[in-house]
């Protein structure tokens, strides 16, 4: 199965939830989804979902300086983005318990 | 810094400029909203040694092209609307971009060799001095053109102002090339179109400066080299006639001069040839007057013998000029011949020193007569009467209007 397909519904949720355990700059977000085993998502949809959510009002953002190189912008989760984490775990949840006992049943037969 | 960590800042900032460029559509500040960190983050995904180096940047992320697709994709903005500028800039994107393709299909061949990766990273290494080469290229055409610094051009200016353009040029090119100057998509596209003129200009260049200085030495050797044209220099001009006038200060007509050697001397370098000899055209005169030596007793003309009078081409004997190669007077010539104008009607006279000693040192000087080709005899010297062709009196010498 395509994973990058089914990925696409669900990148918000997955940056939420990264962020929401801690603040983090574009390329540490992008490491931080890849360690946790999603690491067939490109580099620049994580950075556009970034930009995305913080448009929307679900991230805040501040710059970093760096001593060495350009500086790093970070990014946090706030009241907004926590609330929409919450929603869409509760979604996540529930259509991931559909589906599981979709297809075990699929299976029985 | 290493030259390859700067390889890979240059590669970086010029995948990020493409990005940007395939963004520009969305507006300028959308495009900076967007791209913002864009080249830390891909300096991070590149240092980060849990990915496997897979080679050039986009071998990593994918064409500039799909990364900025992606980022406008994710970020919930609308897809780059396809090439809107007509026929003509699609006709000419088609063939561009199979070029990039067959291009970078070429790259990755070539990195796969087992001898381009050590030539790649010399290249690389090298680049710096590509930087320097543009930014001399496109300062020599820029003080070509604007003509502040003669021509031909040398490796290095000579004035001030070249001097400013060249150090300027070199600077914007080194800054340009290691990614510090960053600049919006036009003009990005705009100096790469200029790179890589100059690439091909700095060819041109390179083979022409040198030579063109070589030629200009050759020109100038050559110059100093050729032998000087037989002449009399007065008053830092050529002098075109000559006027004696004894110790007295009386005119003397139908002088012969000779240098210590008893070699001829001439104002006419090409006198006798027709074809070469000087023309003049006096005021009110119709044709053109050539000086006119006097003739010996052959009846060739002698061209050291002063002053020299003027006639037109009728004048000379041309039929046996091509016969006898000596140009001669034709017999009716006097009527047309032209009297020269003397400066002075006389000169203050002068006491010769010693004269009464040095009249009777002379020698009688018959060896050294011109000869009839007008050269002098010099291999047997003046004291070597065998030597002579001529008589053993002074040739007699009839300007033929003298009377």
């Amino acid at each position: 199965m395509d994973t990058t397909q089914l990925l696409k519904g669900v990148l918000d949720v997955a940056v939420l939830a990264v962020v929401d355990d801690e603040d983090g700059y574009g390329y540490d977000v992008v490491r931080r989804l890849r360690a946790a085993g999603i690491d067939e998502v490109a580099d620049a949809s994580v950075y556009g979902t970034l930009r995305r959510l913080y448009a929307a009002g679900a991230l805040t953002s501040y710059v970093v300086p760096s001593d060495e190189g350009p500086h790093r912008k970070y990014y946090g989760i706030n009241a907004q983005g926590r609330a929409m984490l919450e929603a869409q775990r509760k979604d996540w949840d529930e259509f991931a318990a559909t589906m599981t006992r979709l297809l075990r049943t699929e299976e029985g037969r | 810094m290493t030259a390859m960590d700067t390889g890979v800042a240059t590669d970086i900032a010029q995948y990020a400029e493409q990005v940007r460029a395939a963004l520009a559509d969305l507006g300028p500040d959308q495009v900076d909203d967007l791209t913002d960190g864009l080249e830390a983050n891909l300096a991070d995904a590149l240092a980060d040694a849990g990915r496997a180096p897979r080679g050039s940047l986009v071998d990593e992320f994918g064409s500039p092209d799909v990364y900025a697709r992606e980022l406008r994709a994710a970020a919930g903005l609308a897809p780059a609307a396809e090439q809107r500028d007509g026929v003509l800039r699609a006709a000419l994107a088609a063939p561009w971009r199979a070029f990039r393709e067959i291009d970078r299909a070429a790259l990755a061949r070539l990195r796969a060799t087992r001898w381009f990766p050590g030539v790649e990273d010399l290249l690389v290494a090298l680049r710096p001095a590509w930087w320097v080469l543009r930014g001399w290229t496109i300062a020599h055409l820029v003080l070509q053109v604007a003509a502040v610094e003669p021509y031909p051009a040398f490796w290095l200016p000579s004035t001030f102002a070249g001097w400013a353009v060249l150090v300027t040029a070199v600077v914007a090119s080194a800054q340009w090339g290691r990614g510090r100057w960053r600049t919006g998509p036009r003009w990005h596209r705009l100096l790469r179109l200029v790179s890589a003129g100059s690439a091909v200009a700095s060819v041109v260049l390179l083979l022409w400066v040198p030579s063109a200085q070589r030629n200009e030495l050759a020109s100038l050797r050559a110059a100093v080299d050729a032998p000087a044209v037989d002449g009399v220099v007065a008053g830092g001009e050529r002098a075109t006639n000559l006027f004696v006038y004894d110790a007295d200060g009386e005119p003397v007509d139908g002088a012969q001069i000779v240098d210590q050697d008893g070699r001829p001397v001439t104002t006419e370098p090409y006198g006798g040839d027709l074809w070469r000899q000087q023309q003049y055209w006096p005021g009110g005169s119709d044709e053109p007057l050539f000086r006119t030596g006097a003739p010996g007793a052959d009846g060739v003309l002698r061209w050291n013998v002063y002053p020299l009078r003027s006639a037109p081409e009728g004048a000379f004997d041309l039929d046996r000029y091509w016969e006898t190669n000596g140009l001669r007077l034709r017999d009716d010539a006097d009527g047309l011949l032209v009297e020269p104008d003397w400066p002075f009607t006389t000169r203050p006279p002068v006491a010769v020193p010693g004269a009464s000693a040095a009249a009777e040192g002379a020698t009688d000087d018959t060896g050294s007569a011109p000869t009839t080709d007008g050269t002098a005899e010099t291999n047997g010297g003046p004291t070597d009467p065998a030597a002579g062709v001529a008589p053993s009196t002074p040739e007699p010498v009839a300007p033929s209007a003298a009377g």
